[in-house]
C-alpha cells in the first residue's frame, strides 16, 4: 500500500500516506518544512524562501501537473470558462471578474508568445500561476 | 445548514477557526521574531567581530594529525616498536594492530613561526603564518557517521542541526540572490560524507536554515532550470500575474501577512536564476587566477573549481560554505586504512594548491579578514599502523588537528598538544563543543545565548559543553 516510499515523485497519494525513509527525504516535501521524522513535532516551523517559489516555477512535477490540468481546460468552449474550471479545480471557488479579466489578457498574450500549441501551453502556465497563489498554498 | 451550503472548504475553516492555522502560525511566527518577514534577513550578531562569512574544508574520511600537521619526531624513535597498553579496539581493525609507525612524510619547519609541515602540502606550508593550528581536538565516536555528526552538529547523532544551520540561524545572510549555506562534495563519483545530508541538515531548526547541497553533477541547484520550451520572458508574464492575482486576493482577505513574504521569495527565485549561474561560473576568471587555483590541473580540479565558487560567493555575501574533500570511507576520501602514503599523498595532492590559492586570494582581495577558513575532518589517525601489504592507519577519536586562517584568527600560532606519539590529545584539550564555541565566537555569537526551544527545552549547537579558545583569537 505505501510502496517502496520516498524518491517516488509519481507517488500520487497525499504524503500523510507515505512512508518516509530519514535517509531518504523528499526534496519537495522538505522544501516546504515537512516535519523531522525522527520526533514528534508539537508545533510545525513555516518558512518562505525562494527555493519553494522555484519549484512553483520550474519543477518538473509541477509543470507536468500544470500541462495535465491544461489538457483538460483545453476542452472547455471558451477562456472564460476554462479559467472558471481552473479556478474551482484548483481553489475550490470562481474566479471574480477583475481576476477573469486579468487571466483572460495573459492568456492571450501567452498563447501568442508560443510558436506551437499555444494553447495548451498557455493554459499550463495559468494553472502554474494558481499553483503559487498564497490562496492555493494556506488554507486559510 | 442553509448558511454552510455556501460556504467552501477555505472560507468554511476561516469563519469557524477565525484561521486556525493561520494564527498558529502567525504566533509562531512572532516567537521566533520572524514575523512576516525574511528569515534569511541579516541579523546583528551578539558582539562585533572580524568573521562574516565560513569556508569549511571538511577533511572527509578523518586526516591523519602525525602525517600532516602534527610533528611527532618521537615517532620516527620508536617506529616499529609495539605500544603497551594500547587499547586495540580504538580503531575498526582490532586484529590489524601493528607496532607504532613513523610518518612516511618528511617534516621540515615553515615561515616565520617555523610550524613543521609535512611534504605532502608543499603549497600549504607556505601560509602557515595565517594558520591557527589546534593540535589538541578530540571527539565522542571512532565510526565515521557518528564522529562526522559530531563535528558538524555537535552531537555523535543525527537530527542535530550542523554548525552551518545554526550560523545561518543566527546571522541569516548578506545575500539577496543566492542561498545563505551552501554544500558541495566530491564531484568525482566517489560518493558523500557517511550520513549525507544530515550532516547539513537543520534538525529541529526552521528547514529555511539548512545546507543547499550542490550537486556534485549536473544542475548544481534544484528547479534551476525554466521548464522546456519557456522564455524568460513569458515566465516574467507569469510571475506578474501572480502578483497581481495574490494582491487583488489580499484586497479580499487582508489576513494574509505572508502575502509580501511569499510575493517577494518569487522575486528572489527569479533573480537566483541568473544569480547563481554567474556565482558557479569560475571559467569566467582570469587565465593567471585559475592556474593559481590549479583549474587546469587534472589532479586537484574538482576541488579547484570549488574554491574558486567559494570565494566568489563570498564575495556575493554567502555565509556559510561548505566543501568536502574525498567522498565515502577507505581509498575514496582521507580514510587511509591502507597505504596511508599513497592515500595521504592523493587527497593532499588534490586540494594543496587549491586551498593554498584561495587563501592567497583572498588574501590579495582583503577578505581573508572577513572569512574565516576551517580545515579539518571528523577524527584524527592513531600513531599504530594498520597491518597492510602497505601499511595504513586506523581511526583515532583521541586526537585531531584543525586549523583555522583569517575571519580574526591569529597567524602562526598552535594552540594544545597531544602526547609525546601523537595517540591522544594532552595539553590545553579541545573538545568538539569548544572547536564550534570557538567558531561561533569568531562569527561574533556567544554560544550559550544561541539557542533554539525544542522538545521543552533551549537547545545550543554545543549542548551543555564549549568553552571557547580564546588563545587563538587575535
Amino acid at each position: 500500500m505505501f510502496g517502496a516510499g520516498t524518491l517516488d515523485e509519481r507517488m500520487l497519494r497525499r504524503s500523510i500516506y507515505f512512508m518516509i525513509k530519514r535517509s531518504k527525504l523528499i526534496p519537495s516535501m522538505q522544501l516546504f518544512d515537512s516535519p523531522e521524522p525522527l520526533v514528534s513535532q508539537g508545533s510545525r516551523p513555516a518558512t518562505i524562501i525562494a527555493p519553494q517559489a522555484l519549484h512553483f516555477m520550474n519543477n518538473g512535477q509541477v509543470r507536468a501537473s500544470a500541462m495535465e490540468l491544461a489538457r483538460q481546460l483545453k476542452a472547455q468552449p471558451d477562456t472564460a470558462a476554462a479559467v472558471t474550471l481552473g479556478y474551482q479545480t484548483v481553489l475550490g471557488r470562481a474566479p471574480t471578474p477583475k481576476e477573469q479579466k486579468s487571466i483572460a489578457s495573459f492568456i492571450d498574450v501567452q498563447e501568442k508568445s508560443y510558436a506551437n500549441n499555444g494553447r495548451e501551453l498557455a493554459l499550463a502556465d495559468f494553472v502554474q500561476v494558481l499553483f503559487g497563489l498564497n490562496e492555493f498554498i494556506y488554507v486559510q | 445548514m442553509n448558511t454552510l451550503n455556501h460556504l467552501n472548504r477555505r472560507q468554511m475553516l476561516q469563519r469557524a477557526g477565525m484561521g486556525i492555522g493561520s494564527l498558529g502560525l502567525a504566533s509562531l511566527l512572532q516567537q521566533e521574531g520572524l514575523a512576516a518577514q525574511n528569515p534569511l534577513a541579516a541579523k546583528n550578531p551578539h558582539f562585533k567581530t572580524k568573521a562574516k562569512s565560513v569556508i569549511w574544508l571538511f577533511i572527509n574520511g578523518g586526516p591523519s594529525h602525525v602525517d600532516t600537521w602534527d610533528y611527532k619526531p618521537e615517532l620516527a624513535k620508536r617506529d616499529g616498536q609495539a605500544l603497551e597498553g594500547f587499547d586495540r579496539f580504538t580503531g575498526f581493525f582490532a586484529n590489524a594492530v601493528g607496532g607504532l609507525m613513523k610518518s612516511p612524510f618528511e617534516f621540515k619547519p615553515h615561515g616565520q613561526s617555523g610550524k613543521h609541515v609535512s611534504s605532502i602540502f608543499p603549497n600549504l606550508s607556505k601560509h602557515v603564518d595565517k594558520m591557527a593550528f589546534i593540535h589538541s581536538g578530540h571527539t565522542e565516536s571512532n565510526n565515521h557517521s557518528p564522529a562526522l555528526f559530531a563535528m558538524n552538529c555537535g552531537l555523535p547523532r543525527m537530527g542535530y542541526p550542523c554548525v552551518g544551520s545554526w550560523v545561518t540561524y543566527g546571522l541569516g545572510s548578506e545575500s539577496d540572490s543566492l542561498p545563505a549555506f551552501v554544500v558541495m562534495s566530491d564531484p568525482k563519483g566517489r560518493g558523500l560524507p557517511k550520513g549525507h545530508a544530515a550532516n547539513w541538515g537543520a534538525g529541529f531548526l526552521p528547514s529555511v536554515y539548512q545546507g543547499t547541497h550542490f550537486r556534485p553533477t549536473g544542475d548544481p541547484i534544484d528547479n534551476l532550470k525554466r521548464p522546456t520550451g519557456m522564455n524568460a520572458e513569458q515566465q516574467r508574464r507569469q510571475l506578474d500575474l501572480l502578483k497581481t492575482l495574490n494582491q487583488q486576493h489580499f484586497e479580499v482577505n487582508p489576513f494574509e501577512e505572508s502575502l509580501a513574504a511569499r510575493i517577494e521569495s518569487f522575486e528572489l527565485a527569479y533573480r537566483m536564476q541568473s544569480a547563481a549561474p554567474e556565482a558557479l561560473a569560475v571559467d569566467k576568471e582570469p587565465e593567471h587566477i585559475r592556474a593559481m587555483y590549479g583549474l587546469d590541473d587534472d589532479k586537484c580540479k574538482h576541488v579547484a573549481a570549488q574554491c574558486l565558487t567559494a570565494r566568489r560567493m563570498v564575495e556575493r555575501g554567502v555565509r556559510f560554505i561548505q566543501i568536502y574533500s574525498g567522498g565515502m570511507e577507505n581509498q575514496r576520501s582521507w580514510d587511509g586504512h591502507n597505504d596511508i602514503a599513497g592515500n595521504h599523498s592523493q587527497f593532499a595532492g588534490e586540494t594543496d594548491k587549491p586551498i593554498a590559492a584561495l587563501l592567497q586570494d583572498l588574501s590579495q582581495r582583503g577578505l581573508l579578514d572577513e572569512t574565516l577558513v576551517v580545515w579539518g575532518g571528523e577524527f584524527g589517525r592513531l600513531p599504530v599502523a594498520q597491518k597492510s601489504k602497505k601499511p595504513g592507519r586506523d581511526h583515532n577519536p583521541h586526537a585531531l588537528t584543525y586549523w583555522m586562517a583569517g575571519g580574526g584568527v591569529k597567524g602562526g600560532v598552535s594552540y594544545g598538544e597531544t602526547d609525546e606519539i601523537g595517540h591522544k590529545a594532552a595539553v590545553d584539550k579541545c573538545h568538539v563543543n569548544d572547536l564550534h564555541a570557538t567558531i561561533l565566537h569568531l562569527l561574533g555569537m556567544d554560544h550559550e545565548k544561541l539557542t533554539y526551544r525544542h522538545n521543552g527545552r533551549d537547545f545550543r549547537l554545543t549542548d551543555v559543553g564549549g568553552e571557547v579558545v580564546k588563545e587563538i583569537i587575535a
